[in-house]
């Protein structure tokens, strides 16, 4: 909601009704019902253990935070969730900071993109997945899982900076070259500012295609388990509500990150041409 | 740079540090009270590798892998299963049930191929000092399969029982891994029951049909195909060489393979075989694509039938594959199973005979398995 608006009305919920945005708060609430009520009638015409209903998924997913069994790699789930979070702050931090430099480098350089295009060009296609049996055997399991983020995260990260360093305003660098700007400091004060509201693009293509990374990897072995290493262990055992519970805890974390990565993007965007 | 926006980044950079330091803070695992064993999950073929580079510091492991691993100086043997388990159950074949109930003649032509390689294996070994190039040959096939040398074939042929009978010790054998896995909650005797059985004994004794294995016998060679059989098998695994012998064209004269012989043509499901039991049996339980028949170990076939559901996973063992011949293969450094406490051993997965002998080695010593 913005706040401009917003603070024509006394309350949120005056402001729903006055905008008629109820009506699409009530589409979506219904959308969501008739998901869950389709979900439940297909499982009852499934009539099979493999597609457990919406009830036995929630008991499941409240059972899973009461304890697990670990020798069969069921960890509780706050843990698998801590180590999730953890391991994807980490891979896409590295991404983040090793593409944010080199996506500059490769879209204000041509030497920079002639060096940087061909060995990107090669990695980009190969799906980060490919690589997870290699980096769990090299890098064994609590950095193989990260650096599959990484990947995942780098790529769109990476191009997005790239084409924002190539799509600034050439009035703005001719202006800028005019006035006696430095190529120091047109990087920092036009470039830069111009670049970031691609680079955020980038951030939110990132985090959905790293939290599918993190589960594929998680699922082949992870260090301290992870919501991927449960829905794998639970799905070893055949217990498949609760492998279900997991996938609605990896959706949920899923929902969460990109809702914090479009806030940032909404309040980091409009720093450009501010200068 | 206006002194707003250094503040801003600054604030972003400090809030990414404090989640970061405070994620890493909560994973840290506090120490656990009891003595543990920690496992991780790697497949019988690569644990000789993480062994050697020390990412873990022993595995459970099947043959050739245990021989593989000692011979190759990277580790020791400090427990084989069949001290843990004399004479335990190891591999079974295991038939889709619709599929034996069209296809009978199929299944029996198929057992007889498995018969006859186990025979053929059986003789070839009583005989290789008479006959060293037909031995010879058997340890080129297992070397091939496998990835490792005809050496290491050699002596994993001497750390497991090959044969194809489901006899009363196997069965028992089997009983005991179902009971095992009610104590360890991994399933329940509330599922036996529901599958109809009205105990542990009785689901196994419903579960191994030996009436294929006794038809068999009678089967003569078919000069004409008597129709396709989805097999699958672990990857490496000899302690399935029956099928591996049976798929080999080069024993029988005829230069035609054993389930050849018989009428059966193979087809692979997976190529390239399965990483564990439990992947195995989730393949029976697919929608499509599902094998025929297949190679895996008694207690995955037990454990995902229980908890599988009738309509969708349906099998029954048929015949045995092996007896014996997996161990918990370690580092030099340890010495007894007491020196494992805080250490890692690499296991093929939660479903597999190696996993329950890890956690069975750890029970007897007052230990816990915990996934790392």
């Amino acid at each position: 909601m913005p706040s401009s608006s917003a603070a024509r009305y006394k309350s949120r919920v005056t402001y729903w009704f006055k905008t008629g945005k109820y009506k699409d708060i009530m589409v979506m609430a219904a959308s969501l019902v008739g998901f869950i009520a389709l979900w439940w009638i297909a499982s009852d015409i499934a009539n099979t253990t493999y597609l457990p209903n919406p009830a036995q998924v929630f008991e499941a997913l409240v059972e899973s935070f009461q304890g697990g069994n670990p020798q069969f790699g069921i960890l509780p789930m706050q843990q698998n969730i801590e180590a999730s979070i953890t391991r994807f702050v980490e891979g896409f931090a590295l991404a983040f900071a090793v593409a944010l430099p080199v996506g500059l480098l490769m879209g204000y350089l041509r030497f920079g993109e002639d060096i940087g295009r061909p060995i990107v060009e090669i990695f980009r296609p190969i799906p980060p997945i490919a690589w997870v049996p290699f980096f769990l055997i090299i890098l064994g399991s609590f950095w193989g899982p990260i650096w599959t983020i990484f990947l995942g995260a780098f790529f769109p990260i990476l191009s997005n900076i790239i084409f924002g360093v190539r799509s600034v305003d050439p009035t703005l660098l001719d202006a800028a070259k005019t006035l006696g700007a430095k190529r120091i400091t047109i990087f920092t004060k036009v470039v830069l500012p111009s670049t970031v509201p691609f680079i955020m693009a980038g951030v939110t293509i990132g985090v959905g295609i790293a939290w599918m990374c993190i589960v594929a990897a998680e699922m082949l072995g992870a260090e301290g388990g992870g919501v991927g290493s449960y829905i794998q262990a639970e799905n070893n055992l055949s217990n498949y509500p609760e492998m279900f519970a997991g996938m609605v805890v990896i959706a949920i974390l899923g929902i969460v990150t990109l809702g914090i990565a479009r806030i940032l993007e909404k309040q980091v965007s409009p720093w450009r041409g501010k200068k | 740079m206006d002194n707003k926006r250094i503040i801003t980044i600054v604030a972003v950079i400090l809030v990414v540090a404090i989640v970061i330091g405070a994620a890493w803070a909560l994973t840290q695992p506090t120490p656990p009270t009891q003595k543990t064993i920690y496992y991780k999950v790697y497949a019988p073929k690569v644990q000789n590798t993480v062994i050697g580079n020390h990412t873990v510091d022993g595995g459970v492991m099947w043959e050739p892998y245990v021989s593989a691993t000692v011979l190759a100086g990277t580790g020791t043997v400090l427990v084989n299963s069949k001290t843990l388990w004399p004479k335990h159950p190891c591999c079974v074949v295991i038939v889709r049930q619709d599929f034996a109930t069209a296809n009978p003649k199929l299944v029996n032509a198929t057992l007889k191929a498995h018969i006859e390689a186990n025979k053929w294996i059986a003789d070839t070994v009583a005989n290789k000092t008479t006959d060293p190039a037909t031995y010879q040959k058997l340890l080129g096939i297992g070397a091939n399969f496998s990835g490792v040398s005809q050496a290491v074939v050699a002596a994993a042929l001497g750390d497991m029982i090959l044969d194809y009978h489901l006899t009363a010790e196997f069965e028992s054998g089997m009983v005991n891994f179902t009971n095992m896995y009610i104590d360890l909650n991994a399933t329940s005797m509330a599922n036996v029951n529901a599958k109809g059985y009205s105990s542990v004994q009785n689901f196994i004794d419903e579960y191994t049909v030996e009436s294929y294995l006794l038809a068999a016998n009678a089967v003569q060679p078919s000069a004409v195909s008597l129709g396709e059989v989805r097999m699958a098998y672990l990857t490496g695994d000899l302690h399935q060489f029956a099928r591996v012998v049976a798929m080999d064209k080069t024993i029988l004269p005829s230069g035609k393979s054993l389930f050849e012989q018989y009428g059966v043509t193979i087809v692979d499901p997976q190529p390239g075989g399965f990483a564990n039991g439990g992947d195995e049996m989730t393949a029976f339980a697919a929608a499509s694509g599902k094998p025929d028949m297949g190679y895996l170990g008694s207690p995955p076939a037990i454990l995902k039938y229980l908890n599988g559901d009738v309509t969708k996973l349906n099998v029954r063992v048929v015949a045995a594959a092996n007896s014996e011949g997996s161990a918990l293969v370690v580092d030099h450094d340890i010495h007894s199973v007491a020196d494992l406490d805080g250490k890692i051993i690499a296991s093929p997965g939660e479903t597999s005979i190696q996993h329950l002998m890890l956690i069975k080695i750890a029970k007897q010593n007052g230990m816990v398995v915990v996934k790392k």
